[in-house]
């Protein structure tokens, strides 16, 4: 039962009330003072002395026995269960007593002895956990004649074999309300005399003054709570010895009030609110006072946490209708004995688990809580020993305290938490010895002392405690104690204790190892040198990182995964080593090149541990200088070979080339050589990795090729001239390939990934396509990938010559970049099939057709840009009927451009017809093999192009070259294009280059004409015909031949008759706004060559085809957009001819529109 | 000083007559001897006067009358020194193995306060005192005024510590114990003969560790032999247990060890004293598994009193005593296994 006297204890903590009420709430008859002392209630010798029967009074026995609602409901609840219970126990604060009965007589009940022998036990386990001391007797003989309280009761009435009553703790410093302005001073004795008189005060007056802190020596201050009447008398007092002084504590009442309004707020919650079955989700805080409400809470939180083992049942209600909840605490099964408790705030005592491994993740909280809880007490009681002076038993406090370490049941997390605390605690005993000893109070050999311990942890820590004093205050022992504690530590095996403990070994000593060179004349031989702080620190480490090892093979291997987390967060422990490692200033290149170095490799490559020498070879990386990495590359590398087969070596590497290279990067931004000459770094790192990878042939291969990408990264960053390194690298790769005889390389796998990060790196270092080139294993490299890899690099590669602009000069270059572009260029055997999108093939086929513009010789040299170009064509040749479209045109325009510029310097090349017809020929082939990959418009087109280019190249043979790529253009249109709308847009373009082909004889030239004309008459849809025939009567006016020598024709009859011709497909029209249409375009044509001077072509023309439009067809039309459309268009010739015929031009030869009816 | 000189214990005379006298005795230079605490049968500690072997015992002995002005009568006062053993299951029989008489005074009477002087020159104490289990030697001066009906006893307790010089043959404990297949180490003390302010060195190697082991300890037991042939009695008492070892070691570990002897209740090993006892000492090494079980080996040390010197330097780590023997030596011992933990 938590709280008998609900309502008094809500009254401690009500607004108005009185933190130190005693009795119950309720009212009594003639008296206006309220409560009963329930304590005086109980029905077994009541009312013979020890209470009072007056209201007032503070143990007023209430009138009558069982008088008050609690106490009898306290009487039936027992009576209940009185037959199965065993012992009694009623918690009472304060004065730390085990009381038995009887408090009515100072005779002792006939069971006094088991009585006493129980309560000692008790008693012995509360120390044991708490370090507080509970004197045991009988009420009535250890402090005053009471009758009526519930333990007597509770053995004389209801029969219960084991009756206590319990007195916590403290042993009340503030046991009653003080009278006010009790002052606390804090006196300073400056000299031998004035101490003496302080301390005479504190052994013969202590009735008057209470010292808190006692004098301990001249120049230490002490603390003395002195009463008002005595102020006066204590600071005269202080005066006349010249003493330091203050008020520490001006009115000790306040203080005390103050700290009661401190009283920590009554739940703690706990971090996880989620509550689970088997932990509650917070507990009540044990070092105070919590309120009535807080208590019932907790009370229903076990209950549900615990539903197996607690049950909550109301016994009644108080005077003041509180609920007086009970709670069983019970594993099932009837007929057991029982325990019943009840008191203020009484919980029962946590027992320690028995069982050895460690306990499930919901306990560890609930573990850590007690175990600190443990650490604090112990804690609180060496300091205080520690302030009285009593060293021993500080020791053995602080002993208790790091027996709390011994446990197994703590995840490494909680024992870390755990170790903090207690480190924090140990630092006060380290503080106070040190103190002890530089006032020169020798404590007489205390490092043989601790040595006592029992228990191996505690002593320990005690040892290294001490052995750290006795350091600093006696220079000369450190190098022996030094070596001492880290050997006496070996005896800690378990792992995580023992890490624990060296690594308070190594925290307590980083300031002390003995960091002088060997030379140094202050390095004596009881001091120590460096080469004595290296192997202490050496020592400790292969010693924890044993340890730590060893955790991997603890529990059951279900567990691994959750070990192997463990031990990552515990790393950091062993890692330490080294960073201390590396902080010792002595230490120089030669020291760790001979023993630094060499020792941890040995412990690290002998501890065959995958995680451990991962961490740890990592660690040696950052944690010490890249100077001396430098210089023990050779010895760093060489263990690298012999790690465990799962240790990822190459990220260890991995770090270090990194490390170097970013060093040898800084060295350049300072001027100075990136690595000394001396160290071959690249040669050592590629033969180092070479080995690697031939004394670990289970090595993942794309780990071995990470390994070569952070070379090419180390010959990037430090050799940045020698391009032969990258190749270097990229040989020994392929031959990692061939050793294992992977033909192609899938891109998806990490192995195609790390190849693909490999090739992409020279790729963007250099920005050079040309570069590249002087790499002659990056070809070979990458035709191990397979299609998509190489695909993938071939686009990577091409996109940088674009960004770079990187042009290719020679046909040799061509042949090889085109080489490495081949995914792109034709198909591939491995080539997959599955439905590329059509829109990414395009996009990847113009890319490469840009790429062609970037094949550009030196100006001066156009032979070698020709045979580029035909070089290229032979690769491009091979790209299939899908990709010539794309690649072949850009090609082609070249060869006009080269055409061109070898026109530009005819007269420095005799040979240049040559050259230009060979290039034709060249583009005719090309054109042809568009033709053969059954493609109509595009060969069309470049085959008028190639006429056009030809013509305006004067050379022997362009006539004829020009005539056959029209004539080939007009086979073209013959044979392959079938579909209207394209035969008009060809016959369009073809017209149009006809116009402007200047180099045809009238022999040549006749014919095309007039085959242009019969196509375009031949067109199959009428206005189609009828524009076609307006295009080509162009042909006849505004054409040249040879012989005109670039006059135009101006054969306006012909031009007529096509005209006509047109008119007539256009009246064949039977859409009459079609139709329609059609004239007005005719009208403008007609006066376009009428305007031209067209003799042939008369205003009646113009007139008649105007008046056909205005009478015939526009009233056929409904009013629509079209006939709006076509209005506005007649309305605008009509406007314009209007103009013309109103401002008669003043040249001569200009036609007259004089006649032009336009109404 | 009260409690060194004991009470005096009061003649009582018949009917209320008579002379009573108190005694007391004066050892010469008391104010400056030594004195050394004797365990007492109750467990309690009190303070004695400390005698070496061949020590003389002397001092005065005074009889102080009660009533002054009447006569003392006696049939002589003498002084004895005693050493002697009590075997506490046969309390009648105690067996003196020293003891000297000297005569103070023939049969006369006492007048007047008198005051005697006693000397027992180089007396040989060949035993130390010791209170046991079953047997306690002690030594005594004790003086009697005897008279008709009741003599007049005073007897005051002394310590004796024998001492013994470095001893000559002081070989270091070395051994191999094991349990087939499952456990194997060497064990190594660095002397078998320890002075009662002496440091245990030692080192455990363990060469194969095939169970696991919680803790390892050291425990130092007392074992007393008393009586002979079929009535020997074995009383073990373990003085001291010493944890140092943590957890379970690996094959190759070595664990140091390091018990400082002083602070511990230990006296010298006795043999066969007198023929009634013996009192010998074991370091136990135990080792514990995970299951509880517990494997132990005893190894006899010596324990000897050294004379006091000046105090020691620190001890500190030992220097490695052994290195593994690679399994050549002569024979490896089995542990002794207790199958269930015994409480």
């Amino acid at each position: 039962m938590p709280v008998v006297n609900p309502d008094g204890y809500r009254y401690t903590f009500a607004a108005d009330g009185n933190r130190l009420w005693r009795k119950n709430r309720k009212p009594n008859l003639d008296s206006a003072c309220i409560g009963t002392d329930m304590n005086r209630n109980f029905d077994f010798h009541w009312d013979e002395g020890g209470s009072s029967d007056l209201p007032c009074a503070e143990t007023y026995n209430g009138g009558a026995a069982f008088s008050e609602i609690e106490s009898q409901i306290i009487r039936d609840t027992i009576l209940g269960i009185a037959n199965q219970t065993m012992v009694y126990l009623t918690v009472h604060s304060y004065g730390q007593y085990w009381l038995t009965p009887w408090g009515y007589t100072a005779d002792l009940p006939a069971n006094y002895d088991q009585l006493y022998d129980l309560a000692v036990r008790a008693v012995d386990k509360l120390t044991a956990v708490y370090g507080t001391q509970y004197t045991i007797g009988s009420s009535t003989n250890v402090l005053y004649i009471n009758t009526g309280p519930s333990d007597d009761w509770a053995m004389g009435g209801a029969g219960i074999p084991y009756a206590y009553t319990i007195e916590l703790r403290d042993t009340g410093k503030f046991g009653f309300e003080l009278p006010a302005e009790y002052q606390v001073y804090q006196v300073k004795a400056k000299d031998r005399v004035s101490f003496d008189a302080l301390v005479k005060l504190y052994n013969e007056r202590s009735d008057i003054y209470d010292f808190w802190k006692e004098p301990r020596n001249v120049d230490f201050t002490a603390d003395v709570m002195v009463p008002p009447a005595f102020k006066k008398t204590f600071i005269d007092l202080l005066e006349v010895f010249s003493m330091e002084y203050h008020i520490k504590i001006d009115d000790v009442q306040q203080e005390i009030e103050q700290s009661r309004r401190d009283i920590a707020p009554p739940l703690v919650p706990k971090k996880a609110l989620q509550r689970t079955q088997g932990s509650p989700r917070y507990s009540l805080d044990w070092t105070s006072y919590s309120d009535l409400p807080a208590i019932y809470e907790f009370v229903n939180e076990m209950a549900a946490a615990y539903p197996n083992l607690v049950t909550v049942t109301s016994t009644g209600q108080s005077y003041q209708g509180n609920d007086m909840p009970i709670l069983k605490i019970s594993t099932g099964g009837s007929g057991k004995n029982a325990i019943f408790a009840e008191g203020v705030q009484f919980f029962p005592m946590p027992t320690m688990s028995k069982s050895g491994s460690m306990s499930p993740l919901e306990d560890q909280d609930k573990l850590l809580d007690e175990a600190l809880s443990v650490v604090k007490v112990q804690a609180l009681q060496m300091k205080r020993c520690l302030d009285k002076r009593k060293l021993m038993d500080a020791l053995k406090h602080a002993s208790t305290m790091l027996g709390e370490l011994r446990t197994s049941l703590l995840s490494p997390k909680s024992y870390y938490e755990l170790y903090m605390a207690i480190c924090d605690e140990l630092q006060h005993l380290e503080m106070y010895l040190l103190d002890e000893f530089q006032n020169g109070r020798k404590v007489a050999d205390l490092y043989e002392l601790v040595q006592y311990a029992g228990n191996i942890i505690p002593r320990l820590y005690l040892l290294v405690t001490v052995g750290v004093v006795y350091i600093k205050t006696n220079e000369q022992s450190r190098r022996d104690i030094l070596r001492d504690l880290v050997e006496m530590c070996r005896g800690v095996q378990h792992p995580l204790r023992g890490l624990f403990l060296r690594n308070y070994l190594l925290q307590c000593t980083r300031n002390l190892l003995p960091d002088l060179a060997e030379n140094d004349p202050l390095a004596t031989e009881s001091y120590g040198n460096v080469r004595d702080a290296v192997d202490f620190i050496q020592l400790n480490f292969s010693e924890m990182n044993k340890l730590w090892v060893r955790m991997a093979y603890q529990g059951h291997s279900r567990d691994k995964e959750r070990r192997e987390r463990e031990r990552q967060e515990l790393r950091l422990l062993v890692g330490t080593n080294l960073v201390r490692l590396a902080q010792l200033d002595s230490v120089d290149v030669e020291l760790y090149k001979k023993v630094v170095l060499p020792g941890i490799l040995e412990q690290v490559v002998s501890c065959r541990d995958a995680l451990a020498q991962e961490y740890l070879m990592e660690c040696i990386i950052q944690v010490f200088p890249d100077e001396v990495h430098l210089d023990t590359l050779h010895t760093y590398l060489k263990a690298c070979a012999e790690l465990h087969t799962d240790v990822k070596v190459h990220v260890i590497l991995v770090a270090l080339v990194e490390r170097l290279a970013a060093y040898g990067q800084r060295q350049q931004a300072l001027g100075q050589p990136p690595i000394p000459p001396h160290i071959p770094l690249f040669d050592i790192f590629s033969d180092q990795i070479g080995n690697i990878a031939q004394a670990r042939p289970e090595m993942p291969s794309e780990n071995l090729v990470s390994l070569q990408v952070s070379l090419i990264s180390l010959a990037f960053r430090c050799y940045p001239e020698q391009i032969n390194l990258v190749d270097k690298v990229l040989e020994s790769t392929l031959i990692a390939l061939d050793k294992i005889a992977v033909e192609k390389v899938d891109f998806d796998s990490a192995l195609g990934k790390e190849l693909n990060r490999l090739l992409r790196m020279p790729v963007s270092h250099y920005n050079s396509l040309v570069t590249l080139l002087q790499l002659p294993h990056f070809g070979q490299v990458l035709q191990r990938l397979d299609f998509n890899g190489r695909k993938s690099i071939a686009l990577h590669l091409v996109n940088n010559a674009l960004d770079n602009e990187t042009y290719i000069t020679t046909q040799e270059h061509v042949d090889a970049v085109l080489n490495m572009l081949a995914p792109l260029i034709c198909d591939q055997p491995d080539q997959v099939l599955t439905g590329q999108d059509a829109e990414d093939f395009a996009e990847e086929q113009n890319l490469m057709a840009r790429m062609i513009h970037l094949l550009a010789a030196e100006e001066t040299d156009l032979d070698q840009q020709y045979r580029m170009l035909t070089s290229a064509r032979k690769q491009f040749g091979a790209g299939g009927a899908r990709r010539i479209p794309f690649t072949l045109p850009p090609l082609i325009y070249e060869a006009f451009k080269l055409a061109r510029k070898y026109f530009h310097v005819r007269q420095e090349d005799e040979l240049w017809e040559k050259k230009c017809e060979k290039i034709f020929t060249f583009c005719h082939q090309c054109i042809a093999a568009l033709v053969k990959a059954e493609l109509a418009e595009l060969p069309l087109r470049l085959f008028l192009q190639g006429a056009l280019a030809a013509s305006q190249i004067i050379f022997g043979t362009h006539e004829t070259l020009a005539y056959e790529f029209i004539s080939q253009a007009f086979t073209l249109y013959e044979e392959e294009i079938s579909d209207s709308k394209a035969q008009f847009a060809a016959l369009t373009l073809m017209a149009a280059s006809l116009e402007k082909l200047d180099c045809f004889s009238e022999e040549n030239s006749a014919p095309v004409r007039s085959k242009c004309a019969l196509l375009a008459s031949a067109l199959l849809r009428k206005p189609d015909q009828c524009r076609a025939l307006i295009l080509v009567s162009n042909l006849f006016w505004s054409s040249t031949t040879k012989e005109l020598e670039g006059k135009p024709m101006r054969d306006g009859k012909k031009v007529l008759e096509c005209l006509r011709k047109a008119g007539k497909v256009a009246t064949e029209c039977l859409d009459p706004g079609v139709q329609a249409q059609l004239i007005v375009e005719l009208v403008n044509v007609y006066v376009h060559f009428f305007h031209q001077g067209n003799q042939h072509i008369t205003v009646t023309h113009i007139n008649e085809l105007i008046s056909k439009v205005r009478q015939d067809l526009l009233p056929q039309l409904e009013n629509s957009d079209e006939k709006e459309l076509i209005e506005r268009h007649l309305g605008a010739t009509c406007e314009m001819l209007r103009h013309r015929r109103d401002n008669p031009s003043t040249t001569s030869d200009a036609p007259s529109y004089q006649g032009i009816v336009l109404d | 000083m009260g409690d060194l000189l004991g009470e005096g214990s009061y003649g009582k005379s018949f009917f209320g007559f008579g002379q009573s006298a108190e005694i007391d005795i004066i050892l010469d230079g008391a104010a400056t001897r030594r004195t050394a605490e004797v365990k007492t049968e109750d467990g309690k500690k009190e303070r004695l006067f400390l005698f070496f072997d061949g020590e003389s015992l002397s001092g005065k002995v005074n009889i102080t009358l009660k009533r002054p002005g009447y006569k003392l009568e006696h049939q002589g006062i003498k002084i004895e020194f005693l050493g002697q053993i009590e075997l506490y299951y046969d309390r009648g029989n105690q067996h003196e193995f020293t003891s000297l008489v000297k005569e103070l005074a023939r049969p006369g009477e006492l007048h007047h306060n008198t005051s005697y002087d006693f000397d027992f020159n180089q007396v040989e104490k060949p035993y130390e005192v010791y209170t046991g289990t079953n047997v306690k030697l002690r030594y005594f001066l004790r003086v009697t005024v005897v008279r008709r009906l009741t003599d007049l006893v005073k007897e005051i307790d002394l310590a004796v510590h024998t001492l013994s010089s470095y001893p000559e043959m002081n070989s270091s404990i070395k051994m191999e114990v094991g349990i087939e297949d499952s456990l194997h180490i060497e064990f190594e003390y660095n002397k078998s003969k320890y002075h009662l302010k002496d440091v245990i060195v030692g080192k455990i190697y363990f060469l194969l560790v095939r169970i696991k082991i919680r803790h390892m300890e050291i425990a130092i037991i007392r074992r007393e032999t008393t009586g002979s042939g079929p009535n020997v009695f074995n009383e073990n008492e373990t003085i001291a247990k010493y944890e140092i070892m943590d957890g379970s070691p690996v094959r190759g570990e070595s664990i140091p060890i390091r018990v400082f002897l002083a602070g511990y209740d230990l006296t010298p090993t006795m043999r066969d004293i007198n023929k009634k006892f013996s009192v010998r000492y074991y370091l136990n090494l135990v080792l514990v598994d995970e299951e509880e079980r517990r494997y132990f080996k005893q190894q006899e040390i010596t324990l000897w009193r050294k004379g006091d010197r000046i105090r020691k330097s620190l001890q500190m780590a030992p220097v490695p005593v052994t290195t593994p023997t690679n399994g050549e030596s002569d024979q490896v011992q089995a542990f002794e296994k207790i199958p269930t933990p015994f409480e």
